[in-house]
């Protein structure tokens, strides 16, 4: 099997005269895994039927390799679809809801015996062969979707936020084994998702989308890393923003100047002008916090003294809820619990006094405004 | 304890399905086996006579009518039922729908037989229309244009006399559709309703057409439904009495039309009493034939 590269040419969708696709441009490349990712409402969905084929879209194209298939009923696309539900057909066993596709293009009965077996293995189901749907667990039910969808042949195979229904533990491990899937048979697979961890730990490049834009797209670690703006910075992991006006500007880092925070030192890719309004980000677990001045901080590193508002205690680290004296801004600041103890720290607690420290090149520009 | 509660709860309508429906019932099935009375009602002699009327030709004739009649009426009612049942579950005016369903039960059911002749009839709403029809395609054809021959046609397609649509089979078919659909419409509706038509966009995206997701994927799962709005159609149509007695003729009579000419006329109560035990015999193989399928499935 080999998956096709989608391109998606000016796409836009009206509902009852509310625009949920604005003018979306961007090709998936063949064989990717990638992922469209957004809150609910961002019109995600709309755009994964729309491929599947069914809804019609007011404006634009969808091409599948060289082929325009905007036009082409969902039977005649080769796209397959796993669906939020399974939407397993009730009335068949396992065994013949995987070979639904095949019993309609007429196939012999030791093809579709052979081929179902084949696919049915591959999601380690053969003994439940006879069972149906009801029979099995909410996991199960999932890899019957898998193969189902799969069995076809299909160059692209749609997932719309396959995992929701299953509990955390099951949606890890199902995780890992569509990311195996996908290594194993190539096919392009076009991900939508809500959840963040979900589309960072698995996807080759991800579609950041909100209110039926398309915000960013890129690789895992450029959109946490890098986010195009504050939106991405906010909906992906967790950010802190500074707002302020530049006061001074360095060859490689320039100097912000914000009422609450004071004065930051941030790290400049993109061109600023002296005296313009600027939004910064900075992920919280860049920020080290301790009860006494760092000793060794170097000119390139921010320091600013907080109040600690809230601790919350999650296991593999704590979060953090700082107070800046004077303002009402929360600030966040989590500490991996890997150096817990390190340095011979006092335990920070509740209403303590705090050190937040950060590297310039942690705090960048996202916004200029 | 809770048994107990609950049969309290049950015994006002327990008593009274005993005294009016189960001990009629009974007392039914048991005339059937005695001799009849000489001037109607009965002797208290055991007698199997009445059933063996079962084997004369007319009561054969009558009783393949009766089965006909009743599977080509439920046959026909489901399959327009079917689809105006989806098309109410579907439509985002389904209360206004219903309610358009549950209307006519405002009328008495013999009043709405009965404004059937008013249509069927010789004189009837549909025997004027289409003579009117056939008078003015003939004047039309008279005023010799290019499409003469067309009125002409039309006109020699409709006969210059009334058809006979009451008094027959089909009339009896055509008024029991009427009378069973929203019996048949109802059970359905609730089955389709609770259908989820994401499986008809699974069905499609799997590489079936529109026709072949609905063959396939929306009907096997709707088979609950169609079973009992098959039993609400073919049991009552099993039994029918007014319809066959009012718009059907002498070849369409049904064992309903037997029953009270048995109990009435010739005043042979033990025969009337066997032919509806038959009646019973069946109707009680087809519910539980139907309640073992029910049951099954919903094990499953």
């Amino acid at each position: 099997m080999r998956g096709s590269n989608v391109k998606i040419e000016g796409i836009e969708k009206n509902f009852d005269g509310v625009q949920v696709l604005k003018n979306i441009n961007f090709e998936i490349k063949a064989g990717e895994f990638f992922s469209i990712l957004g809150p609910s409402g961002c019109g995600k969905t709309t755009l994964l039927r729309m491929i599947a084929g069914f809804i019609e879209a007011d404006n634009g194209c969808i091409y599948l390799g060289e082929d325009d298939i905007s036009k082409l009923p969902p039977n005649k696309r080769n796209v397959n679809t796993i669906f939020q539900t399974y939407a397993l057909f009730p009335h068949l066993s396992v065994f013949d809801n995987v070979a639904f596709p095949l019993n309609l293009k007429k196939e012999s009965k030791n093809k579709i015996k052979e081929e179902v077996e084949k696919y049915l293995e591959m999601v380690q189901l053969k003994d439940h062969m006879y069972k149906l749907p009801n029979q099995l667990s909410g996991g199960q039910k999932q890899r019957v979707a898998i193969a189902r969808a799969l069995i076809n042949q299909p160059s692209v195979l749609l997932l719309d936020e396959p995992l929701s229904a299953l509990d955390a533990k099951l949606r890890q491990h199902m995780l890992i084994e569509l990311d195996n899937i996908h290594d194993k048979v190539g096919v392009t697979f076009v991900f939508v998702t809500h959840d963040q961890q979900e589309a960072l730990s698995v996807s080759d490049r991800i579609a950041v989308m909100n209110q039926g834009e398309v915000l960013q797209i890129g690789t895992p670690n450029e959109i946490y890393e890098k986010p195009s703006n504050s939106f991405v910075a906010d909906f992906i992991g967790e950010s802190n923003f500074i707002e302020g006006k530049v006061i001074d500007v360095h060859e490689n880092y320039a100097i912000v100047s914000s009422r609450i925070f004071g004065d930051i030192k941030f790290d400049i890719d993109k061109k600023v002008s002296l005296g313009s309004t600027v939004k910064l980000t900075l992920r919280p677990e860049k920020i080290k916090i301790s009860k006494t001045q760092p000793k060794n901080i170097g000119p390139k590193d921010n320091t600013i003294k907080a109040k600690v508002e809230d601790i919350i205690y999650s296991g593999f680290q704590s979060k953090f809820y700082l107070i800046i004296e004077g303002s009402d801004i929360r600030f966040k600041a989590f500490k991996q619990h890997a150096d817990f103890f390190e340095e011979d720290e006092q335990t920070i607690h509740w209403e303590d006094e705090v050190y937040a420290t950060w590297n310039y090149e942690d705090s960048f520009l996202i916004e200029v405004l | 304890m809770k048994k107990k509660i609950s049969l309290a709860y049950s015994s006002p309508i327990t008593a009274w399905l005993t005294i009016l429906f189960v001990i009629p019932t009974l007392i039914v099935i048991l005339y059937s086996f005695l001799e009849k009375g000489l001037y109607g009602g009965i002797t208290w002699n055991f007698s199997l006579d009445a059933y063996k009327s079962f084997s004369s030709p007319y009561f054969i004739k009558i009783l393949w009518n009766t089965i006909s009649i009743s599977i080509i009426v439920t046959f026909i009612t489901i399959v327009t039922a079917i689809p105006t049942a989806l098309f109410i579950a579907t439509s985002k005016k389904k209360n206004l729908l219903l309610f358009l369903i549950i209307i006519p039960f405002w009328t008495n059911f013999l009043i709405r037989i009965y404004s059937w002749i008013g249509i069927l009839g010789n004189n009837g709403v549909l025997n004027n229309f289409l003579l009117s029809i056939r008078n003015f395609s003939l004047g039309l054809a008279n005023n010799n244009n290019i499409l003469s021959p067309l009125f002409n046609f039309v006109a020699n397609l409709l006969v210059d006399a009334p058809y006979q649509f009451l008094y027959n089979k089909t009339a009896v078919i055509i008024v029991s559709i009427y009378a069973y659909l929203p019996y048949a419409i109802l059970p359905l509706y609730s089955t389709i309703e609770k259908f989820d038509f994401n499986l008809i966009n699974a069905g499609r995206d799997l590489g079936a057409s529109k026709f072949q997701a609905y063959m396939k994927i929306f009907l096997p799962n709707i088979k609950p439904g169609i079973i009992t709005a098959g039993l609400f159609t073919f049991i009552p149509a099993l039994g029918s009495y007014a319809i066959p007695q009012l718009v059907g003729g002498i070849d369409s009579h049904m064992l309903g039309n037997v029953i009270a000419t048995e109990l009435t006329i010739t005043r042979n109560w033990p025969k009337a009493a066997a032919i509806s035990t038959a009646l019973i015999g069946i109707t009680t193989i087809l519910i539980i034939v139907f309640s073992k399928y029910d049951k099954e499935h919903k094990a499953n």
